[in-house]
């Protein structure tokens, strides 16, 4: 595949791909899942590690199958479509409106019918008529970029009110920032840091919080 | 930076005593904080400071007295020049153990919240050739190593694919090897730069935005599919 960029930088996510020879995309499989990987698609770099990652984040999010999850920052729906099976419905929101079209893919190769996927800012989408719409989440799985969250994402997860957060985050710092925000009605009861790039400094971790009763 | 330079100290003997965020490593003076890159925990250095402010300083090795004890040899021939897998210099088992700590750091100190026992960090059971997608920057304008530079008269054409020099943004590592992606990506990539230095593919300027060839994307799956 190619791209005849004429602009000054070098990102493609704007530019049109074109197929000189073989197929446009590979799949990435997981447990039984197939995952559609374009040239421009985010999927997670170590690909065994982010097995383990995301086994991890389906067993903190305690999920028996009644359960409505949203997945907040949900990229290419990877997390959103592997708990998919052990929930009631799971509604993934993400910023890339790209992003979200690979999500609905994802979705469909794999028969999966209870994920549905909306692209916006995380900030504007997730109000009080969304949740009244698409059900009051049981567990909220998020995993922001470096950033952490936006407050007004903490907010609204605490509006939300879920029995469960799962954190997923690439920053400790941000995390903890935002875990901190949440503290007042949510309790850390379980962490698990992963290490997803060796011989680099960037780290991986888990946090699973629950309701303060 | 230069003209503030003479003003910074350099401090002799500093003892590198753990490892901080975003790959740099500290010492402790009098109970002030000295954020240092290139080196490792057990390193004795001379450093040059070259920012100091009121609660931490940041610097330079400039001398090595003693090397770490735990520091190990870099497996990759582009270790330094390169700006990736900076932590070669480390033991696997260190690398994970500060990474943990990181984790647990951040949470006492910008969390301040109860925490359960933590779970000890779940290493990579690959640590080379564990990643999917690399992303290469063909440049007119290749980072010649001081070895070459030392050879005058033996300077080969100037052009490269590989990765950027940290904080050169026109300058590219020739990469021979990478120990980051499975086969067939090296295989791809040299045979890539053979094929267009064959067919004189021009390779694109940076400073001058123009040239043919300007970045190689390679992306793997573990079922064995690639594409380029």
């Amino acid at each position: 595949m190619y791209i005849i960029n004429s602009k000054s930088n070098d990102s493609i996510t704007d530019q049109e791909v074109l197929l000189f020879s073989g197929k446009d995309h590979i799949f990435e499989q997981m447990e039984e899942l197939k995952f559609k990987i374009g040239p421009k698609s985010f999927y997670q770099t170590n690909s065994d590690q982010a097995y383990n990652l995301y086994k991890i984040t389906r067993e903190f999010a305690g999920l028996t199958g009644n359960e409505i999850v949203y997945d907040l920052y949900t990229g290419t729906g990877t997390i959103a479509n592997f708990v998919a099976k052990n929930a009631k419905k799971v509604v993934g929101i993400e910023y890339v409106p790209e992003a979200i079209e690979d999500a609905k893919v994802n979705s469909e190769i794999n028969q999966i019918s209870n994920t549905s996927f909306f692209a916006g800012d995380l900030k504007d989408v997730l109000n009080t008529s969304f949740i009244n719409e698409h059900g009051k989440p049981d567990v909220i799985i998020t995993d922001p970029p470096r950033a952490g969250m936006h407050a007004d994402v903490v907010n609204s997860i605490l509006q939300a009110n879920p029995e469960r957060i799962v954190y997923v985050s690439c920053n400790p710092a941000t995390q903890s920032r935002d875990i901190q925000l949440l503290d007042k009605a949510y309790k850390v009861t379980k962490v698990q840091p992963v290490d997803m790039f060796p011989h680099t400094y960037h780290v991986e971790n888990i946090v699973l919080l629950e309701k303060r009763k | 930076m230069g003209r503030d330079r003479r003003k910074l100290p350099i401090i002799e003997n500093v003892e590198i005593t753990n490892v901080a965020a975003e790959g740099k490593a500290i010492a402790k003076i009098d109970n002030k904080v000295i954020f240092v890159t290139q080196v490792v925990p057990g390193d004795i250095v001379d450093v040059q400071v070259i920012r100091k402010r009121k609660s931490f300083m940041e610097a330079v090795p400039i001398l090595f007295k003693k090397y770490s004890e735990i520091r190990e040899k870099p497996f990759c021939q582009h270790f330094e020049i390169c700006g990736g897998c900076k932590w070669q210099n480390l033991p696997y088992t260190e690398q994970i153990k500060y990474k943990h700590q990181q984790v647990i750091d951040n949470l006492q100190r910008i969390a301040k919240v109860e925490l359960p026992e933590i779970d000890y960090i779940l290493p990579s059971e690959k640590t080379t050739f564990y990643r999917n997608k690399l992303e290469f920057t063909f440049s007119n304008s290749r980072w010649l190593t001081k070895e070459e530079i030392a050879n005058e008269g033996k300077l080969e054409r100037n052009s490269a694919l590989g990765f950027h020099v940290p904080k050169y943004w026109d300058k590219i590592v020739q990469i021979d090897k990478c120990w980051l992606q499975p086969e067939p990506s090296n295989k791809i990539r040299n045979e890539v730069k053979k094929y267009a230095d064959q067919n004189e593919l021009s390779y694109f300027d940076l400073r001058k935005q123009e040239g043919f060839l300007r970045t190689l994307i390679i992306r793997t799956s573990s079922t064995g599919e690639l594409i380029s």
